[in-house]
């Protein structure tokens, strides 16, 4: 009895163990520099070349060109300019590097467009893209409106203006998805039409939210004035 | 035998500390509960305590408006009353009270912010507060008193601690609540600002006069994206502040949405899906050569000339916005959103709701001022690399014709627009630069 145990559990503590060690060793600082050659190079020299800072031939070798293309990027975006791909910099270009860590950014100094996207997808994640923007506009539309508070953080956390703060859904990060559908809304972008507020109407009961001027069904969800 | 009692006395022991365990627990829990109840309570004690107080502030800066003469005073009532508001707007937004009940007096709370912030720019251009907004500060001042008299009358009956039903910000039917506005009658400002009626209710002057089915708005949609009507899906109607019609569909394999005005038929926003991409800043030229990509693209569409304004980069897309122009005068109200691919150089995204909510035919007149006039009013400290001649929007929904100074101090990078009438400084505007572009702020 006691001995059947024992392999599965040996086995299992094995592979507990390979996982973290792959945590913390299988992060190479997988970089690109001089001399270095292949398809990610030439997926970063045509990422530069797009961008306007490449002119040279996308021929998969990192020369003096594209080191150089590599320095004028990293200038441009507050990196530090060493002309080598480190991760970063590559982060920055999109190319695949090894994770380190958490992967998701906060918004940093831009905080009020990572509470929207953390409100979208806590909202509307299982929803098409633009009833997502149309989600973040809603808030941005309260914060226009003079019968609502006159900020984001005010009208997201404002009592029981949404579930997914009540139930903690809102602690939950963002997809990439979310947070673009937030940065669509804060450009301008409203598909709600200048909605106030919205429902799910197979699960909403309330009498006063159906009596709102209806202006357009996306997905899930009736936007209403 | 043995075995029998044996097995009763530990299933009974067992069952004991398993009773046992569980109301310590519960205790635990109970404990747990009562602390976190106490802490909400404190905060809508809290919060409660602070709308009375932010009210009653308020109140006092009104009246002492009503005795005030000096300009310097004038100033710093109707500047903290402004401020003051939006406090007061957070303190009732913290509290569980039902939005039905409640709206009424938030939009009391910000119009009189709002309200008090246009006088402080009428003052600030020399005029002087009319006898008849010293009527509505007197109304506003009396709203208060109300206002406070029925949250001192809550706060008597243990409000918001004890007799607390919670109310819920959307009701089931249309209860209000324990703290209900919704009767009560808050003074009509008459004047122009953000949060004002004539804002809130601006109607689109930008549409025309015909009215187009959604037949018609198909056909128009096809024939902005270069496909075959039949291939458009209906995706129904949206009636907001613009109502239009809405179709979806793919070209080249790529989806896209389009949403076609019901009045005057022009497009209202067109996006296509650009297959994602990075989030990085093309260098200027390349910058430059997007920007002239959008310029041709709004040609083309019938938009005219234009100027490229600011732009932000995410997802492989550059999305610029362009004013358009007119008699040299660039139209910052019609202001255009253009999504260009920076990978091809495609445009793949349009949002004219601006244009279409201000366009019309303006009557832009000469100039008083000569832009070496303007640039006398300007800080001497202003390095200027351009200037030119532009309409801008105010707070208050005016145009200005304005003379507009682009240049730094130091390193920083500014806007200044001049009056071109007056004289007046009327905005200034601060350029971010942020890893995703730039922010007009």
């Amino acid at each position: 009895m006691a001995n059947k145990l024992k392999r599965p559990l040996a086995i299992m503590l094995l592979v507990m163990l390979a996982v973290l060690l792959y945590g913390c060793v299988a992060q190479p600082a997988a970089s690109y520099k001089l001399g270095s050659s292949g398809e990610e190079v030439k997926e970063i020299q045509r990422r530069l070349r797009d961008w306007g800072y490449y002119k040279g031939p996308v021929d998969g070798k990192y020369g003096e060109a594209t080191r150089a293309a590599v320095i004028w990027f990293q200038k441009k975006h507050g990196l530090v300019a060493d002309g080598i791909v480190g991760a970063q910099t590559a982060e920055k270009l999109g190319i695949p590097a090894p994770k380190s860590g958490g992967s998701v950014k906060s918004g940093g100094s831009n905080s009020d467009l990572y509470l929207l996207a953390k409100l979208v997808y806590a909202e509307a994640r299982g929803e098409p893209y633009k009833g997502k923007v149309a989600v973040a506009a809603v808030v941005l539309n309260r914060v226009e409106s003079s019968q609502f508070p006159d900020s984001i953080p005010k009208v997201i956390y404002q009592k029981g203006a949404f579930t997914c703060v009540d139930d903690g859904q809102i602690n939950l990060a963002p997809d990439q998805e979310s947070l673009d559908a937030a940065r669509d809304a804060m450009n301008g972008w409203d598909p709600s039409g200048g909605a106030l507020f919205y429902f799910e109407p197979n699960k909403a009961t309330s009498k006063w939210i159906w009596s709102r001027p209806q202006i357009v069904t996306i997905g899930n969800h009736i936007f209403c004035a | 035998m043995w075995n029998k009692k044996w097995v009763r006395i530990t299933l009974i022991s067992l069952a004991g500390a398993l009773i046992l365990g569980l109301s310590a627990y519960s205790i635990v829990l109970h404990d747990q509960n009562t602390s976190l109840k106490n802490q909400i309570s404190a905060v809508y004690q809290r919060s409660f305590e602070e709308l009375m107080s932010d009210m009653n502030s308020l109140q006092t800066k009104l009246y002492k408006l009503e005795a005030a003469t000096g300009l310097n005073q004038y100033s710093m009532l109707l500047t903290d009353v402004w401020r003051q508001t939006g406090d007061t707007a957070g303190s009732l937004s913290l509290l569980p009270v039902s939005y039905a009940g409640t709206s009424a007096l938030t939009q009391f709370i910000n119009r009189t912010g709002d309200f008090c912030r246009s006088l402080l720019r009428k003052l600030s251009l020399g005029q002087s507060i009319t006898q008849e907004e010293y009527d509505q500060i007197k109304k506003l001042a009396a709203s208060c008193g109300e206002v406070i008299k029925s949250l001192q009358e809550l706060y008597g009956k243990g409000f918001p601690q004890d007799g607390f039903s919670e109310a819920v910000f959307i009701p089931e039917n249309d209860e209000k609540g324990t703290l209900d506005f919704s009767n009560q009658e808050f003074p009509r400002l008459q004047y122009d600002g953000p949060f004002s009626e004539s804002t809130e209710n601006k109607q689109p002057e930008g549409l025309g006069k015909n009215q187009v089915n959604q037949q018609q708005a198909a056909e128009i949609a096809a024939k902005f994206l270069g496909v075959d009507a039949g291939t458009l899906t209906a995706d129904g109607e949206c009636n907001g502040r613009i109502p239009c019609w809405e179709f979806s569909g793919n070209q080249d394999g790529r989806a896209f949405l389009i949403s076609v005005t019901k009045q005057g038929g022009h497009i209202l926003w067109y996006r296509k899906d650009n297959g994602g991409g990075i989030s990085a800043i093309p260098t200027d030229q390349r910058y430059r050569e997007l920007s002239k990509a959008a310029q041709q693209y709004l040609a083309e569409k019938g938009y005219g000339e234009s100027a490229p304004s600011y732009a932000q980069f995410y997802n492989g897309m550059a999305i610029i916005n362009l004013a358009p122009v007119e008699k040299d005068v660039v139209l910052y109200p019609d202001l255009i959103k253009v999504w260009i691919d920076i990978y091809t150089g495609e445009a793949v995204g349009l949002d004219a709701n601006n244009y279409l909510m201000s366009h019309k035919p303006r009557d832009l007149k000469e100039p008083k001022l000569t832009a070496e006039a303007a640039r006398e009013k300007v800080t001497p400290s202003l390095v200027v690399s351009s200037t030119r001649l532009a309409l801008i929007p105010l707070e208050t929904g005016e145009e200005k014709l304005c003379w507009e100074f682009t240049g730094k101090i130091e390193d920083r990078d500014y806007i200044i627009y001049i009056n071109a009438e007056t004289g007046q400084e009327e905005d200034i505007l601060m350029i971010q630069h942020t890893n995703d572009g730039e922010l007009v702020m």
